[in-house]
């Protein structure tokens, strides 16, 4: 993701993958933000995990030890109530800001 | 939940770093087998993945710091650190924590006397109510008010709630079982205890019966006087003792925490029948009004100005232009101690600046030798805010280190002040350290770490790591060094040199004023105080009892004359209702009766004292009890009343109560004395002879060849083995008295001179410190200069010229800062002007020399360096 990314996106792109995805691991959460914006995005390892024990402590998030698939031990996130409700609101600013910003560059 | 765990992640840090590194790892790990499934080598695809996470120590940090509860998990270690830090370097830790220690001691000290005499409410219920009166006389000064004109505002006054009154009677002869003893008695109105919230704590109050009688019936006792005289023991109430001759009944028992007013040892009810609270004339109640809540100051003081206008028109010669003024009676008891307290917490505080700064130039040393420690931890990731906090967590640690040994100096400062402090300073036994100090020495504690740890950590955190690294951590910094050292000498010195000033000032003035001729000469003269019982009012047993003393002390070995007085001067404070008119001369106001003392003297008493007679002559056995009735003026008295005339032979109309208007005729005059302090003009006096005017009070005024404490025991006896009735108060020589009156100047003198002296030793040590550390630096600088030629004299000089520049910008600084400050001492000094060129000049020079020594030292050492060895070293 670009360096100059907007104030709370990278919040947003993780709450939306739990919520599309269910309980994911880190490593998932990165992959699945690259595959689903056709590689146009990018998470950095040391922007995620801060972020994802701040929303821990939040409360927007759960997280539980389990084996992977491959069975190698994993931490999973698992998106709450509280983190529900938020990703409702970061989704309307995020959409607000969107149509503001487009507004904006039509604006002749 | 949430708070719960980052509380549990603060106590399992270590816990807590591990299961992030495990998800990091497993993280990774990840990322490795799926770039070993795109093709890549197993190298090439740790590589890959590792690189992603970049910094993973500060990565870790900031997965931690998302933790929450991160600062207080950190504080803890940064606590941790900074005692580690402090361990490795004792040296360092054990200098800075005395002497802020001896800072803030100083500072707790002084506070506790402030917190005690002037900002706890003084101990009584309802203080803030409390109202002292003074009786206002018509030239504007204070004085006592009149038991008839007291009477009259308590019956007409409504602002008030209880308006009581007071009267220390001296000195009284007080015996139980017949043995006599010297106690302090004061006379109260019956609700004065009401008024002042506190019951006796045995026995009854005062009745308004106690009152309405001539000669008081009743006493109440203090704590103390009841537990050495009666041991304690209930059964006191109901027993007699006499007073002055007279018995009384003791009724109560004051609880210990009761000692108002200070030192008395009983009260007894105001006679308000007697002769003398019967005269408007008599001034010598003291009221002390509770005000009704709600009532303010001034709607009480326009009350009793009303009542005064009154009273003044219904007795026109007794009260025209007589009014009383109140006054909050915190302010009243304390308030002329408050200059001097608040000088002396503002010298105590610069003496805490001075010791601030010191620790600023020993942290700034020690982090240029830690420069590269925190150029590391910067350039690997550390935050700036992160590194700040940990340095002003060590310097918190430090100061709050030296708060706890502050409280140990604090509180053996406070046991030398109560022991030491002066007699005057009211309140001086409510001085304890208490919870209100130890916050004050909290706040001074954290507030001295932020000005000394501020600089030093802010400049740490602020240096380029670059720089920090490529440079060998000598020479570069050391401009800035440089002038930072400069700026910190600087400021020692002016603060230095304003306390030095503020020092000298009050040390020339306690001088001149023990130096103040006193108007007698106090060397080898013993004095004691006796008032004599009631059945001495008959004047023929009276004049024959101090005929016979003097003749009986005269006679013991060494003693050369024996005088006797009324009242021996420098102690005085009262004044009395004598009113005169001088003959051939226009007629005195009669509301004018103040302006002069008269006293009642053995014609001993002048040479005994030393003091000369001008003209005329002395009194002498000739001036009997019948023959023409003479008197003494003194020279303030001829000064006034007699400025172009020869008042010998001259003719006065004494007021003398009973006996109304007598004629006295002038017969000499004398030196003038300094009857009501040192630092006080004499006041004009007339002196009566004893034979010729009623007076109880005898103070023996004895001159010996010897040492005159000798005849302290000699005199008892033989007052006792003419009259057991009769005590005897504590013995004083001169000398002492002199230096007793002198005491509140010499405890200011003392204390400011001991803040100046830690200030000096504090500012030696700074300037020692910063030039110890400059020349270190420079050692390559120098040896540069040596192997270039340059001679030793000339390194010497080349630092010792900058430190005196420095010192002399410091010193020209305090004596600007100082021309200011001291305006705040001038009410304290004697003789001296708070700009008296000469001290200002003396304590710069004194602080030029110290601060010189100070920098010799290290420049010795400068100069000695061999250039060989400092080139080598780099």
């Amino acid at each position: 993701m670009a360096k100059n990314d907007l104030q709370g996106s990278l919040d947003l792109l993780i709450l939306k993958t739990l919520a599309q995805m269910g309980d994911l691991h880190g490593y998932g959460i990165v992959l699945h933000i690259q595959r689903a914006s056709d590689e146009l995005l990018s998470v950095e390892e040391g922007s995620l995990y801060p972020a994802l024990h701040r929303m821990e402590q939040s409360g927007w998030v759960t997280s539980k030890w389990a084996l992977t698939e491959t069975k190698r031990k994993a931490k999973y996130y698992k998106l709450t109530a509280v983190g529900r409700k938020q990703l409702k609101d970061a989704e309307e600013s995020f959409e607000q800001l969107v149509r503001g910003v487009r507004a904006m560059l039509r604006y002749a | 939940m949430g708070v719960f765990r980052r509380v549990s992640n603060v106590f399992f840090r270590a816990a807590l770093e591990r299961k992030i590194d495990a998800e990091l790892r497993s993280h990774i790990e990840m990322r490795i087998e799926d770039n070993l499934a795109a093709g890549m080598s197993p190298k090439e695809a740790r590589r890959a993945a590792l690189v992603r996470f970049g910094n993973s120590v500060a990565m870790k940090e900031r997965v931690t710091a998302a933790d929450a509860a991160l600062n207080l998990a950190s504080v803890w270690s940064d606590v941790r650190y900074a005692c580690r830090q402090l361990r490795k370097s004792p040296g360092f830790a054990v200098t800075a924590i005395l002497t802020l220690a001896l800072g803030i001691g100083a500072n707790t000290a002084i506070f506790s006397v402030v917190n005690g005499v002037l900002l706890n409410s003084l101990p009584f219920a309802h203080a803030d109510r409390l109202v002292w009166i003074w009786g206002r006389i018509p030239s504007g000064e204070h004085a006592s008010v009149s038991g008839p004109d007291y009477l009259d505002y308590r019956a007409q006054a409504r602002s008030f709630q209880k308006l009581s009154a007071f009267q220390r009677s001296g000195i009284s002869n007080w015996s139980v079982n017949g043995t006599a003893k010297q106690l302090q008695g004061t006379m109260a109105t019956a609700d004065f205890f009401d008024t002042l919230g506190t019951a006796p704590m045995l026995g009854r109050d005062f009745a308004g019966a106690d009152e309405q009688t001539g000669q008081p019936q009743v006493a109440i006792l203090s704590y103390h006087l009841w537990q050495e005289e009666f041991g304690g023991r209930p059964d006191v109430i109901g027993q007699t003792a006499r007073i002055d001759g007279d018995s009384i009944t003791i009724v109560g028992v004051m609880p210990s925490s009761f000692d108002f007013p200070t030192n008395t040892d009983f009260w007894y009810p105001v006679p308000m029948l007697s002769k003398y609270m019967q005269r408007r004339v008599s001034h010598g109640l003291r009221p002390v009004g509770l005000l009704k809540p709600g009532t303010s100051l001034m709607q009480a003081q326009q009350e009793v100005d009303a009542i005064a206008g009154r009273l003044a028109n219904l007795y026109p010669t007794e009260d025209k232009g007589w009014s009383i003024a109140l006054q909050p009676m915190q302010d009243a008891l304390v308030g002329s101690t408050r200059s001097v307290l608040l000088i002396l917490l503002g010298a105590v505080g610069m003496v805490l600046l001075i010791a601030c700064v010191n620790i600023t130039n020993l942290l700034l040393a020690r982090n240029a030798a830690r420069q590269r420690e925190i150029a590391i931890r910067l350039a690997i990731g550390a935050g700036k805010m992160r590194l700040l906090q940990q340095f002003m967590t060590e310097s918190l640690v430090l100061s709050l280190l030296s708060g706890l040994l502050a409280i140990l100096f604090g509180y053996l400062g406070v046991e030398l002040v109560r022991r030491f402090g002066p007699a005057n300073l009211p309140r001086l036994n409510e001085v304890h350290l208490n919870l209100h100090v130890l916050a004050y020495t909290a706040f001074i504690s954290t507030f001295a770490a932020i000005f000394f740890g501020l600089l030093p950590a802010w400049l740490a955190t602020n240096t380029a790591p670059q720089a920090a690294l490529r440079d060998d951590g000598r020479a570069g910094t050391g401009r800035n060094r440089h002038t930072l050292g400069s700026v910190l000498i600087v400021s020692e010195t002016t603060l230095s040199v304003c306390l030095l000033i503020a020092a000298a000032l009050l040390l020339q003035s306690l001088w001149r004023t023990l130096h103040t001729s006193p108007g007698f000469s106090a060397s080898g003269v013993l004095t004691t105080q006796m008032v004599l019982p009631d059945n001495y009012q008959d004047s023929v047993k009276r004049i024959a009892f101090e005929q016979q003393l003097t003749y009986k002390v005269r006679a013991l070995p060494g003693v050369e004359t024996v005088g006797a007085i009324e009242e021996i001067p420098l102690g005085n404070e009262g004044n009395d209702d004598t009113f005169f008119q001088i003959l051939g001369q226009s007629l005195r106001d009669p509301s004018y009766k103040l302006d002069e003392d008269y006293r009642v003297a053995t014609p001993m008493y002048f040479p005994a004292m030393g003091i000369s007679l001008l003209r005329g002559r002395l009194f002498n056995d000739a001036d009997r009890q019948l023959s023409q009735p003479v008197a003494l003026i003194d020279e303030p008295f001829a000064r006034k009343y007699f400025p172009h005339s020869d008042p010998i032979g001259r003719h006065l109309l004494v007021f003398e109560g009973t006996r109304g208007y007598v004629d006295r005729e002038i017969i000499g005059e004398v030196s003038g004395v300094r009857q009501y302090g040192l630092k006080i003009l004499p006041r004009p006096i007339l002196y009566f002879p004893y034979t010729q005017i009623d007076s109880n009070g005898l103070d023996l005024v004895v001159r010996s060849s010897g040492d005159p404490r000798m005849l302290a025991e000699p005199i008892r006896q033989i007052v006792a083995g003419m009259d057991a009735q009769i005590g005897v108060a504590a013995f004083q020589t001169l000398d002492e008295v002199i230096s007793e009156s002198a005491s509140g100047d010499r405890f200011d003198a003392i204390l400011i001179g001991m803040f100046a002296g830690l200030a000096l030793i504090l500012a030696m040590a700074g300037v020692y410190g910063v030039f110890s550390y400059i020349v270190a630096q420079q050692t390559r600088d120098i040896g540069v200069r040596i192997a270039l030629g340059a001679r030793p004299a000339q390194i010497l000089r080349m630092v010792l010229r900058r430190g005196i520049h420095l010192a002399i910008l410091g010193s020209a600084l305090g004596i600007v800062a100082a021309s200011f400050v001291m305006r705040a001492l001038a009410s304290q000094l004697y003789q001296v002007k708070s700009y008296d060129p000469t001290t200002y000049f003396c304590s710069t020079f004194v602080l030029i020399v110290v601060a010189l020594g100070a920098c010799y030292l290290p420049a010795r050492r400068a100069a000695s360096v061999n250039p060989v060895d400092a080139l080598r070293a780099e």
